[in-house]
């Protein structure tokens, strides 16, 4: 039984290469493969800039956190950014628990990552 | 309702991914209602997850191939023993050396991540192989001060 994970997009006003990706749900090793193609298919289509909403992202494993620091790395080799704003508490606990809060662009809130893209 | 201290839970189940997410649910379900907190529940479920995933991962062998997952309930601690039925010198030598000293998640973002978590968030995490390659993790994991009763 896959874990249930749901990604809603957005197009942000005046953004043309920028998606907003609400992840909705748990993310783990039994749904990572889909949202990877999902998310790399959005970076392969021109929308190098992606903005991860994880406000109703309650769960991430290891296995997710490895897939989100391939997107930033892609991401990065385009030229454009993978940023995460809404984090919850316990989801980056793990990301600081293995010294990737360095490596991912992590935002309290959404108009902050939305702002950083000026 | 009243819990009697120590209990213990046991789980056989395929060696396959899709079953995991529903066992670490229930085991952070179960550890709620022991009166742990629900941040103890998400690290154990965190925890649960991780070190089933590298049994089915690295100790599955063969196509029926099963996990056992234990869990015995203290009032302070938990402890999970995760017996797999056959892993090989290599994924153990792997196992132990992430085990003995961290990884780097920039160098490495695939491989090592999930038992770093378990070793950051456990107080203690052994793992012993017999003679036929048969691998058995045993962790504890206390009870927050915190939360104590």
């Amino acid at each position: 039984m896959e874990s249930q994970i749901e990604l809603i997009y957005e197009d942000i006003k005046g953004k043309h290469n920028v998606k907003l990706v609400q992840f909705v749900g748990d993310l783990d090793a039994t749904n990572v493969e889909t949202v990877s193609e999902k998310i790399c298919n959005l970076l392969n289509e021109g929308y190098v800039n992606i903005i991860a909403d994880f406000k109703k992202l309650r769960y991430v494993n290891s296995t997710g956190l490895g897939t989100l620091l391939h997107f930033s790395k892609t991401a990065k080799e385009k030229n454009g950014s993978f940023k995460i704003a809404n984090i919850n508490e316990n989801v980056y606990e793990i990301i600081e628990i293995i010294g990737a809060t360095s490596l991912l662009e992590i935002y309290d809130e959404l108009e902050e990552a939305i702002k950083a893209l000026d | 309702m009243d819990i009697i201290f120590p209990y213990k839970v046991s789980v056989r189940f395929p060696g396959d991914l899709e079953y995991i997410p529903p066992i670490r649910k229930f085991v952070s379900e179960l550890l709620q209602v022991s009166n742990f907190s629900p941040k103890f529940a998400y690290r154990s479920e965190i925890i649960v997850d991780e070190i089933c995933n590298n049994a089915v991962n690295y100790g599955c062998r063969t196509s029926n191939a099963e996990i056992e997952l234990i869990c015995e309930i203290f009032e302070d601690r938990i402890e999970f023993t995760i017996n797999d039925q056959g892993s090989t010198k290599e994924n153990l030598d792997q196992l132990m050396s992430v085990i003995k000293q961290p990884i780097d998640p920039e160098k490495d973002i695939q491989h090592g991540l999930g038992l770093e978590i378990v070793r950051m968030l456990s107080e203690n995490v052994d793992v012993v192989i017999d003679e036929k390659n048969l691998t058995s993790v045993h962790i504890v994991r206390k009870r927050e001060d915190i939360e104590q009763k």
